[in-house]
Parts: C-alpha cells; sequence; structure tokens
C-alpha cells in the first residue's frame, strides 16, 4: 500500500438533513486508489461528491465511514499532510498580507528554517509568475493572481502529492496552458497530482488516469486510453488516388468525401479498416492516413452519468 | 512553534485592523472626556476620571470581544482562507489557541496604552500617579480576555449574530451572578435553591474580577483579591478554551 | 444653464429644510415647561435594581446619577425666584445685622446659640417646586449603587438640607450613610449637627460627637466643638468619662493621641 499516494476504503460522507428532511449521502462507500507518480482526474458534474472527496483527503471532513490513506499513512493525524500540497477551489488567502507574506507565513507552518524559507518563497513566487505583485496586499489580488498563488503556498513544502480541486478554474487560456505544462513538469519529478475538475478536455490532455464520479458514487475508473478507446466510434481513412483510377473507387460500399484526388472514407467499424486498405492497394492509391475517432471523454461522460 | 506562528500572524492582522484602531481611539477620547465631564460633578473630578478611565477600558474590551472575538473564526470560515491552513500539518487546537494568543497580545498592547492615559489624565488632575489603580486594570484585562474566550467558543459553532448575542448574554449573567448569589441568601429556600446554586456556580462570576470601585474609593477589600480574582479568570478561561479547541476539533470546514 | 439651475435649487431647497428644522428645535425649546423635568425619578428603577443593572460599572453609574442630580439642583436652586439666592445677593448691602427670631434666649446665650437662629431665618421650603421629591430619592439611588461615595450623603445631609429644611430624609441619608462607611467621621459629625441644629437634642449631639472624634483623621475642629459644648451645657463630667473609658479601650496610637488632646481641652477648660 506504501507505493499507493491515496487509497480509500468503502469511504462514506453522510450529512445530517435539515429538520424533517433525510439525511444526504454526499459520498457512498468510494474505493479509490492512486498510485505513485501519474496524474489522476477525478470528474463528475457538480454535486458529484468531488470536491467532498478532496475535502475527507485534506482532513477538512471528518468520514462518516471507511478509511482513507495518504502515502501509506492512515489520515487521521495532521502529520499524515507533511508532504502533501492541496490547492482548494477558488483559493483564498489572507487579504492583510502580502503575497510573500503569507507564502512566509505557510513555510513557517512547514517549520522550515529562515534561510530555506526565503529561498523557497522567491523561487516560488517566479515560478507562478507572480515576483512582480509578491508585495501587494492579497486583497488587491485579481482571481488569476489568486489561482496562482494558491499553486504556490500547495508547493511550498515540496509536496510528492498534489490535491488539487478544479485548478484551471478562473484562468485564462495562457493560465491554463501553463498549469497544464507546470503539472506535467511536477509529474516527470516524481509527483503525483490528483485533481478534479469539470472541464474535461483539460483531463484529457494531461491526466493518466481518470475517475468518474457521480451522486457520491465512483461509476468508472481506468486508464484514459482504455475508457475511451473501448469508445471507438468510426475510423477515418484518407488516400490519395491518381485521377483517372477516381473511378475505381466503390462509393455505394463505402461513404466517401472526395476533394481534387483526396478521398476521405469513414467507417462506422474498425473491423473494416484491413478490408479498405487492401482496396486502396488494388485501385493504386496511396494511404495518407488512419485516424479513428474515439468518443471524447465528454461523450462518454454524458452517456455514463445519463445512465 | 505553530501556535507562537498564527498567535504573531493574528497579531499582524489586528495591528493592520481599522476597526480595532478606531474603537481605541475612542476609548482614549472616552477617557480624555472625563477631564471635561469631572467638571461638572463638584469637587468629584478624580472620582469620575477614575471611574471612567476604568469604565472605557472594560466597555473597551467588551466590543473587541464581540467584534473581533468573533470574527476572529467565523471569517476564516466566511472567507474560506481556513481551507488551506487547516489542511497543513497543524493541530486543529494550535489553530484556534494561536488565533486566540494573537488577539490577546494586541489586547494587551491596547490595554496598556489606555492605562498610560489613564495615568496622565489622573497625574493632571490628582498630582499623583495612582499606582492603586494597577489591580484592577489587571482584572479588566482578565475580564476581557475571558469575554474573547466566550465569544471564540461560540463561533466555532454558531452563526456569528447569534454568537454575538451569547456573549453579550454570558457578560451580563455574569455580572448579575451577585445578584443571584444575595437572592439565595435573602429569600428562604423556595425548594429550587439547587438550581439556582447550580447556574451561579457555573455562570463565570465577572464580579469576582471587577475592582473598579474598590480601587476607585480607596476601599479595604478581602485580602488577596487580586490574587484570587486572577487565579479564578485564569482557570475558568483555560476551560472555556480547552473546550473550544475540542469543538472545533471536530468540526466539519464544509 | 439648466444644469446651474437645478444646482441652485436643489441647494436652496436644503437650506429651506435645515432653516425649518432649526426653527422647529427654538420653537419647541421655547414651550419647554421645567414643570415635565420634576417627575423624572419615578421613571428610574429602585437603587437596588439600579446596583444590578449597571452589569458592574457601579462607580460609573453612581457618578452619572449623581451628575444628573448636580446638574438638576443647580439648575433649580441657582434660580432667580430663590429667596435665598435673594438674599445671597442682598447680603453684600446689608448693614445691620439679623434681627434674632427668639429674642427671648438669655442674653448671655452662647454664639452658637444665636447663630442657629439666625440660620433658621434664612431658610427655605422649596419643596413645592418639587425639589425636594427629585433630590432625596436620586440621592437615595446614588448611594445605594455606589454606598462608598461620601459626597452625596453629605450634599444631601448638608447642603440640600439647608435650602430646603428637609430634616427627617437628611437624617435617614446620613445614617444611611454612616452603616456603609462606619469608619468616616464626617457622619457622625453631622448628624450631630442635626441633632442640635434641628432636633435641639443635645445628648444625641454629644453622643454623635463622641463617636466622631474616635474615628481616623478626625479635625480638630470637632474636638474644639465637643469640648465647647459639653462644658458650656454642663455635659463636661460624663464626657471626661465616656473619653476615658474610650482611651483605655482603643488599641490604635493615633486615635488614642486624638482622645487625649481633646480630655486634655476640656480638663483645661474650667
Amino acid at each position: 500500500m506504501a507505493d499507493l499516494a491515496i487509497h480509500t476504503e468503502n469511504l462514506t460522507k453522510v450529512y445530517r438533513g435539515d429538520l424533517g428532511k433525510r439525511p444526504i449521502v454526499a459520498l457512498d462507500g468510494l474505493n479509490c486508489d492512486v498510485e505513485r507518480g501519474e496524474v489522476f482526474a477525478f470528474i463528475g458534474p457538480n454535486g458529484a461528491g468531488k470536491t467532498t472527496t478532496i475535502k475527507l483527503l485534506t482532513r477538512l471532513l471528518r468520514p462518516t465511514n471507511g478509511r482513507i490513506f495518504i502515502l501509506g499513512v492512515e489520515n487521521k493525524s495532521h502529520n499524515s499532510m507533511e508532504r502533501v500540497g492541496y490547492l482548494p477551489e477558488l483559493p483564498n488567502m489572507y487579504g492583510y498580507l502580502s503575497g510573500r507574506e503569507f507564502l512566509d507565513f505557510i513555510a513557517r507552518i512547514f517549520k522550515l528554517d529562515f534561510k530555506e524559507r526565503k529561498r523557497r518563497v522567491s523561487q516560488l513566487l517566479e515560478r507562478v509568475g507572480l515576483e512582480k505583485s509578491s508585495d501587494v496586499a492579497i486583497r488587491n489580488y485579481s482571481r488569476g493572481m489568486l489561482q496562482r498563488l494558491g499553486l504556490a503556498q500547495a508547493l511550498i513544502n515540496d509536496p510528492e502529492l498534489l490535491i488539487l480541486d478544479e485548478p484551471m478554474s478562473g484562468l485564462d487560456p495562457i493560465g491554463r496552458k501553463d498549469f497544464r505544462d507546470l503539472i506535467l513538469q511536477l509529474r516527470d519529478q516524481g509527483k503525483t497530482i490528483f485533481f478534479s475538475s469539470h472541464i474535461l478536455s483539460d483531463a484529457e490532455m494531461i491526466a493518466d488516469r481518470v475517475g468518474i464520479l457521480n451522486k457520491g458514487r465512483l461509476i468508472n475508473i481506468g486508464k484514459l486510453d482504455d475508457l475511451t478507446s473501448s469508445h471507438i466510434t468510426s475510423v477515418d481513412v484518407t488516400f490519395r488516388v491518381e485521377s483517372d483510377a477516381l473511378s475505381r473507387v466503390d462509393t455505394k460500399k463505402y461513404k466517401t468525401v472526395i476533394r481534387d484526388q483526396n478521398v476521405m472514407v469513414r467507417l462506422n467499424d474498425s473491423k473494416e479498416v484491413n478490408e479498405l486498405v487492401k482496396s486502396i492497394e488494388r485501385w493504386g492509391g496511396q494511404i495518407i492516413s488512419v485516424i479513428p475517432q474515439r468518443k471524447s471523454l465528454e461523450e462518454i461522460f454524458m452517456t455514463e452519468v445519463g445512465r | 512553534m505553530r501556535v507562537c506562528t498564527v498567535a504573531l500572524n493574528t497579531f499582524k492582522e489586528s495591528i493592520r485592523n481599522r476597526v480595532l484602531l478606531n474603537i481605541l481611539i475612542f476609548a482614549v477620547g472616552l477617557i480624555l472626556l472625563s477631564l471635561v465631564i469631572g467638571d461638572w460633578s463638584i469637587y468629584q473630578q478624580v472620582k469620575v476620571i477614575k471611574d471612567f478611565g476604568l469604565s472605557a477600558m472594560s466597555i473597551f474590551g467588551l466590543l473587541i470581544a464581540i467584534f473581533i472575538g468573533i470574527r476572529l473564526v467565523v471569517q476564516e470560515l466566511e472567507q474560506r482562507t481556513i481551507y488551506i491552513i487547516a489542511s497543513k500539518p497543524i493541530r486543529r487546537w494550535e489553530i484556534v489557541i494561536g488565533k486566540y494568543l494573537g488577539l490577546s497580545l494586541t489586547l494587551a498592547v491596547n490595554v496598556i496604552i489606555m492605562t498610560l492615559v489613564l495615568l496622565c489624565t489622573n497625574y493632571i488632575t490628582e498630582g499623583i500617579i495612582d499606582f492603586g489603580l494597577l489591580p484592577a486594570v489587571v482584572l479588566i484585562y482578565i475580564e476581557i480576555l475571558l469575554i474573547v474566550g466566550f465569544s471564540l467558543f461560540f463561533s466555532s459553532f454558531a452563526a456569528p449574530t447569534l454568537s454575538a448575542v451569547l456573549t453579550l448574554a454570558v457578560f451580563v449573567i455574569g455580572h448579575l451572578s451577585g445578584f443571584l448569589r444575595d437572592y439565595i441568601e435573602v429569600y428562604p429556600d423556595r425548594g429550587y435553591h439547587w438550581l439556582l446554586k447550580i447556574i451561579y456556580y457555573i455562570a463565570p462570576n465577572l464580579e469576582a474580577l471587577n475592582l473598579k470601585m474598590a480601587v476607585v474609593e480607596n476601599l479595604k477589600q478581602p485580602p488577596h483579591a487580586l490574587l484570587y480574582g486572577i487565579v479564578y479568570g485564569t482557570a475558568y478561561l483555560l476551560v472555556v478554551l480547552i473546550v473550544t479547541a475540542a469543538v472545533f476539533h471536530r468540526r466539519d470546514l464544509k | 444653464m439648466r444644469g446651474a439651475l437645478k444646482k441652485i435649487s436643489v441647494v436652496s431647497v436644503l437650506l429651506l429644510l435645515c432653516f425649518i428644522v432649526n426653527w422647529t428645535q427654538r420653537t419647541m425649546d421655547r414651550y419647554r415647561s421645567i414643570k415635565f423635568v420634576d417627575k423624572r425619578v419615578i421613571f428610574l428603577p429602585k437603587g437596588e435594581v439600579l446596583k444590578y443593572l449597571s452589569m458592574g460599572y457601579r462607580g460609573l453609574m453612581g457618578d452619572w446619577l449623581w451628575i444628573r442630580s448636580v446638574l438638576y439642583y443647580g439648575r433649580r436652586v441657582v434660580d432667580e425666584d430663590n429667596p435665598y439666592y435673594q438674599y445671597a445677593l442682598k447680603k453684600g448691602e446689608r448693614e445691620e445685622p439679623l434681627v434674632s427670631v427668639s429674642s427671648q434666649v438669655s442674653a448671655a446665650a452662647d454664639t452658637l446659640l444665636q447663630i442657629r437662629e439666625e440660620l433658621k431665618h434664612i431658610l427655605y421650603k422649596a419643596e413645592s417646586r418639587g425639589l425636594v421629591d427629585y433630590i432625596y430619592p436620586m440621592l437615595d439611588r446614588v448611594t445605594s449603587v455606589d454606598p462608598h461615595f461620601v459626597f452625596p450623603y453629605i450634599f444631601g445631609g448638608l447642603y440640600v438640607l439647608m435650602d430646603t429644611g428637609e430634616v427627617d430624609q437628611a437624617q435617614k441619608l446620613l445614617e444611611k450613610g454612616y452603616r456603609a462607611n462606619p469608619d468616616r467621621w464626617e457622619f457622625p459629625f453631622y448628624l450631630g449637627w442635626i441633632h442640635w441644629m434641628y432636633r435641639e437634642d443635645l445628648e444625641k449631639t454629644v453622643k454623635y460627637l463622641l463617636e466622631a472624634v474616635k474615628k481616623k483623621e478626625c479635625p480638630s475642629y470637632v474636638g474644639n466643638l465637643l469640648a465647647g459644648l459639653s462644658m458650656k451645657l454642663g455635659y463636661k463630667e460624663s464626657t471626661l468619662l465616656y473619653l476615658k473609658t474610650m482611651i483605655n479601650s482603643t488599641d490604635n496610637p493615633e486615635i488614642r493621641k486624638q482622645l487625649e488632646e481633646v480630655l486634655e481641652k476640656i480638663s483645661k477648660n474650667r
């Protein structure tokens, strides 16, 4: 189990209902493993329980049932957070401090000594692009600056595991690209990244594994490729023929789109690819590309959640 | 220590807080105003100045307890700044006690400033520096700390308005405990004395921390009134803080 | 031009409103009658209740009530219709001495006795003005809230008494103060004064003065007064006896010294 960054057993969170109302089950028996060194995306619709899960992992909430292991240690003690970095959704920090002062404050919580604090704070401010605003009061920060400062404080202790709740929210496209690059960089350094998002394209771009949560239950989990490859909708084959050979193309059998000498055929079944390739050879054509159209994560998501 | 880190941070916050500064100016103003009002009271100027000064300090502390003491925890929860700090390797009680200590430090500085102003106004009228006022000041400070402790306790589980009302209720009950005790003594047992006695011993006896009258009129006090007051106040305070830490420990930070 | 006109009209409306507010306030003030103020104290709770109501700020509450009493009193007494005020004004111009009311008092009457009669002459009862109904209940509240605040007792027991002649209430107030502050010399002294001046009960006067002399910081003129009185009025022997017993019973060297001084004065004045 020590090689798992996160391990939950039957993690359940039930809230007492308001007067007269039934109790609310925010999370129902979550069993989820996140391996070390991977980027894990936790996706689901609003209210699915993503934030609840993350708050349970970071000791902000107590589980009604079940156990949580962070980096091999059960997270009952505050010490289990020593090697973890957490970025909450839409993070907010003390307005009366400057960015630098705030990072220094967090660094002190980790009991870093004076020299180390100074070094890391400056380094991180530069890395997230906030050196210019480091002495501005946080109350004057924009949303994007807050997000970046939030990431900086999550990295202050050089954590092995990063837990990010909707990390890209509030960022412009450039910011998001920087963020994605940063996450991949961190992954390359050997860190584990666990993040939740409802922006599926982001998840698609960087995640190794994905977990889909709905109404407090984990309905699907697995490698991104596996999830999407099982949902190949069609294959687009593009090839080129000499103009005089065009007539040989069997347009009755295949749906074709022809432009100049380029022919694109959409096959509904990946099994037909081999046959088509042989046909193209016969027609004397040159294959330009064979692209399987996977169901996007979004479409998978819609189907799974709709169930 | 992590508690000190949080405490110093809270101290920094209070220093940069305008509300605190305004209330301090108000209290100092009151003390200076007593120079004028003292004039109206035929020959009693010294008494009025001392009464005013000590009362201003006490009221100041109460205002701080209600406005800032409650805000201490509630603001963190409302503005969601608590998430970042509570997810760090820090115990819950270190967070809440750290904040309390930071506020206590701020209050100590403020009380010292007001005491100096009071001693000055007293010097202006009476011509001497009356160190006899200091025991009352010490107990006023402890009373303030106790009220702040209560406001912190209530705000760790109740909404801000309710916490303010409850803190005020504690203040009222604390000062009326003498009435309760007198009532029990004066009226024959009506069957529910045991209940009144329980309430009397549980409620914080703020009159035990009240030397204002005694100090101004140089009354004979029971021996070690100051010492007993300090012990009572501190012990009660520790009870409140421990319970608060326990409540905060179990609390879900939604 | 439209913009300027608008600004001018807004400003003039504001000025007009301010003037109206001010004018109505002044008009209302003119018609305010002092009479309505008289019965105010009825709405204040009793002293015992105020004691608890002050939530620990008893000194402050006592001061506030005291200041209210003083301001009210000053406003009422230092008032053009008050004959005492008129007398005080005229005193400067007066040439012949005041005529003693009871001229039957023997020619050998002491200066003290003569002054007593003169003082009675200038007493002014201000009951009809409601002064008494307000001031004594107020002082009662002040002293209940802050029982060790000495001056209000003396104010009610002496100054107000001289203005209003309310002997019973003054005496009650002084007795209350004496009970609460048994170590102060002022209370037995002024009680002695009342018994001598108004009650003409010389036995009680001497008794109170004897008690006053025992207290800390009692000024020497009290001892002188006691000496003079007891001698003039034939109480010398019993006074000497009292003093001797007291000297023997007290351990405090200061008090003992005071008492011995008085004893000496009385013994000397044969």
